[in-house]
């Protein structure tokens, strides 16, 4: 059984090309373009890994990746955090509110790839 | 002056008038007592010419005292003569006369008694034992018959001597005491009164003329006072303009430094702006290139279908242009990180710089070949590995190799080449392009810093290159210069690294 990669991330081209990469690895993959609806769907859904975007209206992905550390039901998703800020600071953010890895944007297939890889084996 | 000079003239006329009066009367008394000798004695040839002498004999005396007095023609000395010859004309008349029953002795006595008042009381004695001395020796002759009994005179009658006597006395008192006395004494007042107001009026007249200069000098003090004082309102009336004026202009100035202060507040603000909106551009434009990228990649690497070798070119080239467009964002973010004073990340593994420097000349080889540059690059084989951030000393090499790639005209040569300085590695890159003025030699590291228009398309186009490498090179705690003979000499950029990163 396929695994399953949720993508919470409000550029719709980017989400796309995220889908596409993905799905031509053979993962099955549902997209949320705000974190609310991301939220929603990582409870309902129970994906394996969720890609997250940081600047997002209404709701930054660090505070998505802190409600879904908070609730019991996604609180074991791995969460990897895909934005354009790639300050260290904002890396450390990033693992504060519990992602497992960091992936600056723009990035290179291979890349994305090989962390979606390394962390769904473990 | 007028009045004093009319006042002397005055005075001296009434002098000479009291003088001559003085002589006049001196002169009629003497006439008068000779007329009245010849009226009580008769015309007999002795007679006359005995009281002639007594007379002259008075009459001496009264111009002796008015002459000596005077100090006129006759010194004091000669006064002794006078005084002498009195003595002698008296002693003969109480001789002749009957001695001690003579009037003359009454004579002699009264000369005494004038000598003592006029000469003093010395003079007076001496005179008084003089006559006492003759009548003595007169006396004793007559006992021992040397000489004869002196009343020969005839007609000589004791009661007419008498009255002779006091008309004698009472002319003598009046020609020689009393009048010449009081008109001396008159004369003597006036003189002094004379003097006394000649000196008054000299004194009056020098204190007048001292008042006057006094005066003119207090009339030149007070105009000097004026002027002076006109002077001091006007310098006040200055000086209150200048307070004014500096009043203002301070005023002005406060104002004006407010507003600078208010320009600065602005400025503050607008290049907070600037620098955040650099950083959010530099995000924003983050967002788009990332599927661009993706995809680009994904094209290329065949996972999307094979692409035909036109395709694979133009989408390579897209994927070339994004990847500097990246470079330039970067640069952009880099740039707004030092504005706000943030230091750079750096993120060091060991690196050599050998391997580093080679991968940048053969990626840089057809850019210079292009160019028809000759590109050198010399750098020992046991130039040590060093701890560094690799993207970053790629980024700085790439810049300085691709500004002196740019800067130099074709046919022309870079030489990268790396040594050993002092514990620190030292890479310099030359080239033999424009060149650099001195002036401009630490410039070209500022932020936004263009030499010229030509170095729009140098390090992202936007001068910020440079400032980059030189952010690099101190963040590992290097230095970078850049070094040049001047324009159209070449340049020289050199930076130093130390090894323990």
């Amino acid at each position: 059984m396929a695994k399953k990669v949720l993508v919470i991330e409000d550029y719709h081209a980017t989400a796309e090309m995220l889908t596409n990469i993905l799905e031509l690895k053979g993962y099955e993959v549902a997209v949320a373009y705000d974190g609310e609806r991301g939220l929603k769907k990582a409870a309902s859904w129970k994906p394996d890994l969720i890609l997250l975007d940081v600047m997002m209206p209404e709701m930054s992905g660090l505070e998505v990746c802190r409600k879904l550390k908070d609730d019991p039901k996604t609180a074991k998703i791995p969460v990897v955090i895909v934005s354009v800020r790639v300050a260290e600071e904002d890396t450390r953010k990033g693992k504060e509110a519990g992602a497992v890895d960091y992936l600056p944007k723009p990035f290179d297939p291979p890349d994305l790839i090989s962390k979606v890889e390394k962390i769904l084996k473990a | 002056m007028k009045e004093a000079a009319e006042k002397i003239t005055r005075e001296e006329k009434i002098e000479t008038l009291l003088r001559s009066v003085q002589i006049t009367y001196a002169m009629v008394s003497g006439a008068l007592l000779l007329l009245a000798v010849f009226v009580f004695f008769g015309f007999n040839v002795l007679l006359p010419v005995f009281w002639g002498i007594l007379a002259a004999a008075f009459c001496f005396a009264t111009l002796e005292y008015y002459l000596i007095r005077k100090e006129w023609l006759i010194n004091a000395s000669y006064g002794f003569l006078f005084t002498a010859f009195t003595f002698a004309l008296i002693a003969i008349g109480i001789y002749y006369s009957g001695m001690e029953t003579s009037p003359f002795i009454w004579v002699a006595l009264f000369a005494v008694v004038l000598e003592v008042f006029y000469y003093g009381r010395g003079r007076g004695l001496v005179l008084g034992i003089a006559y006492c001395v003759f009548l003595w020796v007169g006396f004793l002759a007559e006992q021992f018959g040397v000489v004869p009994h002196f009343q020969f005179i005839r007609g000589f009658d004791p009661h007419r001597q008498i009255g002779l006597l006091v008309i004698l006395l009472s002319g003598y008192t009046a020609a020689f005491l009393i009048i010449p006395t009081t008109l001396g004494i008159l004369l003597e007042r006036l003189r002094k009164e004379r003097t006394h107001a000649l000196a008054m009026g000299e004194e009056q007249e020098k204190a007048y003329r001292m008042s006057l200069s006094i005066m003119e000098d207090l009339e030149a003090a007070r105009r000097e006072l004026e002027s002076r004082i006109k002077d001091v309102e006007d310098s006040r009336r200055a000086t209150l303009h200048l307070l004014s004026d500096v009043e203002r202009s301070r005023e002005e100035s406060v104002k004006r430094a407010e507003e600078i202060a208010r320009l600065y507040e602005d400025l503050k603000v607008v290049d907070r702006m600037r620098t955040e909106f650099l950083a959010v551009i530099s995000h924003e434009l983050r967002t788009p290139m990332t599927p661009i990228k993706g995809y680009t990649s994904m094209l290329l690497s065949g996972t999307m279908g094979k692409l035909t070798p036109a395709q694979e070119r133009a989408v390579g080239i897209i994927q070339k242009q994004n990847e500097h467009l990246q470079d330039l964002i970067d640069s952009v973010l880099e740039v707004s990180r030092m504005v706000r004073g943030r230091r750079m990340e750096l993120s060091k593994e060991p690196v050599s710089m050998r391997v580093l420097l080679s991968d940048l000349v053969d990626a840089l080889a057809l850019q210079a070949e292009t160019r028809d540059i000759r590109l050198v690059f010399s750098i020992p084989d046991d130039f040590p590995t060093l701890l560094a951030d690799l993207t970053k000393l790629r980024r700085l090499l790439t810049n300085l190799i691709g500004n002196a790639i740019k800067f130099t005209p074709k046919g022309g040569s870079v030489e990268i080449s790396g040594k050993l300085r002092d514990g620190d590695i030292l890479i310099q890159v030359a080239d033999n392009g424009i060149g650099i003025a001195k002036e401009n030699l630490e410039k070209v590291f500022d932020r936004f810093y263009q030499v010229d228009g030509s170095y729009t398309r140098a390090a992202g186009g936007v001068g910020l290159g440079l400032a980059i490498a030189k952010e690099i090179v101190t963040a590992h705690g290097g230095k970078i210069w850049a070094e040049s003979e001047g324009l159209g000499k070449g340049a020289r950029f050199c930076f130093t690294l130390p090894l323990g990163g």
